[in-house]
């Protein structure tokens, strides 16, 4: 897939392009954003197929929605908000359907990854799968994307004392789980300095 | 605030980590973007047909307003006294001072639309003083003030004498085809009319009452001024004081002489 050359190489002409419909400017946005944001989604979701469907609507809306960014904020984090209430709006759609998957989910997120350090990335994604999805989506509000418990709540529809618990649950989970897995780690180790 | 490990180790290795997407989402993507572009419904096409509407119903109103589009009179109002319940023994209370006190409840399921409606009933049945006095020529003594007070009080309607058995060709009554076959030979339905007095002056607003008086002020006619709005006094040239009375005049002088040849 060529990329399309850079035409519009600030933020505003971007954004105006786009305000103009203008094509280029789409690609130009999906060439930029498109691979992180997904990454965002498969983190909420898991699967990246529906991550991947997501992230496609997110970018619909943007494109769609663009008159509504007022400048203000940068353009990245505006698209971030997007594509974290597609994936919320997508988690609530499918609870059900989302816990029945969860080993399956799991499983998938380990794939792609080849080196040490994807690897490393690939441990800590498969991780935070691990968790519930109260847990997962709490954790990942709050941690990663940097949204306060009150604005959690707000989205969540769940009280503010009910996102702390959660989240401290998350916490205690994962660094459990990092604990064994750096026994294992370091078991590994030590196994193949004995078999050199 | 500190930031918690656990935290921090997550939102660094995970917080911007790209995936690469499949090669179809692009074509997924724009295919969903030219198919919600094509979907999108021609939003003037709807203003168009919006505003038309809106002048056709104000077009439609104004006309209704100030008189120019009348509803066809006959039918309507003869439709409306077919679709009046017929009353098949109405009693008749002979006329009291007490009985006019009591009125309501001599007729308490007899429902009073409005007041117009009153005095078409009580022609509609046939079994009031209104019919003999049509019929006989002659009206009861004792029954006749109650309705024609009533009549007078209510509507105020032209109650004309009609002989109808005469002249059935009344060109607002309709009488439908199975009345006529059910209904007793002595049952007469009488219609009453009100046709709108406005005069095309009145319909037409101010411009017509100035147009009117205008007119009147062409054929010689006495002019009411006040619709015209102008007070001719004010207007009215000033003669010099020096030609008033003075023969030299010569509109005067003109009216004189043929005043003069007319006396001749």
């Amino acid at each position: 897939m060529g990329r399309v050359l850079a035409f519009f190489n600030q933020d505003a002409q971007l954004v105006k392009a786009l305000r103009q419909g203008n094509a280029k400017a789409q690609r130009q946005l999906y060439d930029r954003y498109a691979a992180v944001m997904l990454g965002l989604c498969t983190r909420y979701v898991g699967d990246g197929m529906h991550a991947e469907d997501i992230m496609i609507e997110g970018l619909m809306k943007v494109f769609t929605k663009i008159e509504q960014y007022s400048g203000e904020g940068s353009l990245d984090g505006w698209i971030r908000r997007i594509m974290v209430n597609e994936a919320l709006g997508y988690l609530r759609k499918n609870k059900k359907s989302m816990e029945e998957n969860l080993q399956q989910t799991i499983d998938v997120v380990a794939e792609g990854y080849d080196t040490d350090a994807d690897l490393e990335v690939a441990s800590l994604m498969k991780l935070v799968h691990e968790l519930p999805v109260g847990y997962k989506t709490v954790f990942n509000l709050y941690a990663i994307e940097g949204y306060s418990h009150k604005e959690i709540a707000v989205m969540l529809e769940i009280s503010e004392s009910t996102s702390k618990s959660q989240l401290h649950r998350a916490r205690a989970l994962l660094q459990k789980q990092l604990l064994e897995m750096d026994k294992d780690f370091n078991k590994m180790i030590n196994h193949e300095k004995a078999s050199d | 605030m500190k930031k918690h490990p656990i935290d921090e180790i997550f939102k660094d290795k995970l917080g911007h980590l790209p995936k690469e997407p499949s090669a179809q989402a692009w074509e997924k993507l724009s295919g969903r973007m030219s198919q919600s572009t094509k979907r999108r419904p021609p939003y003037w096409w709807y203003a168009a047909a919006a505003s038309l509407l809106l002048g056709a119903l104000l077009w439609g109103n104004m006309s209704l307003w100030t008189g120019t589009v009348a509803p066809p009179l006959g039918v309507s109002e003869s439709e409306k006294v077919m679709n009046r319940p017929i009353e098949e023994e109405p009693t008749v209370v002979p006329l009291t001072a007490e009985g006019l006190s009591k009125e309501p409840a001599q007729a308490p399921s007899k429902p009073r639309e409005n007041a117009m409606a009153e005095p078409l009933a009580i022609a509609h049945t046939g079994h009031n003083p209104v019919k003999p006095d049509l019929q006989k020529e002659k009206a009861p003594e004792v029954k006749e003030p109650l309705y024609t007070e009533k009549v007078a009080v209510i509507a105020k309607p032209k109650l004309e004498q009609i002989d109808l058995e005469a002249d059935l060709k009344l060109p607002k009554t309709i009488v439908p085809e199975d009345l006529e076959d059910n209904a007793p030979a002595n049952r007469v339905i009488l219609v009453q009319v009100e046709e709108p007095t406005a005069t095309e002056a009145d319909r037409n607003g101010r411009l017509g009452r100035l147009f009117k008086q205008l007119k009147n002020v062409k054929s010689g006619e006495p002019v009411n001024w006040d619709q015209v709005g102008i007070d001719p006094k004010s207007i009215l040239a000033r003669v010099d004081d020096r030609l008033v009375g003075s023969e030299n005049i010569p509109v005067l002088k003109n009216r004189r002489i043929k005043q003069n040849s007319e006396d001749e």
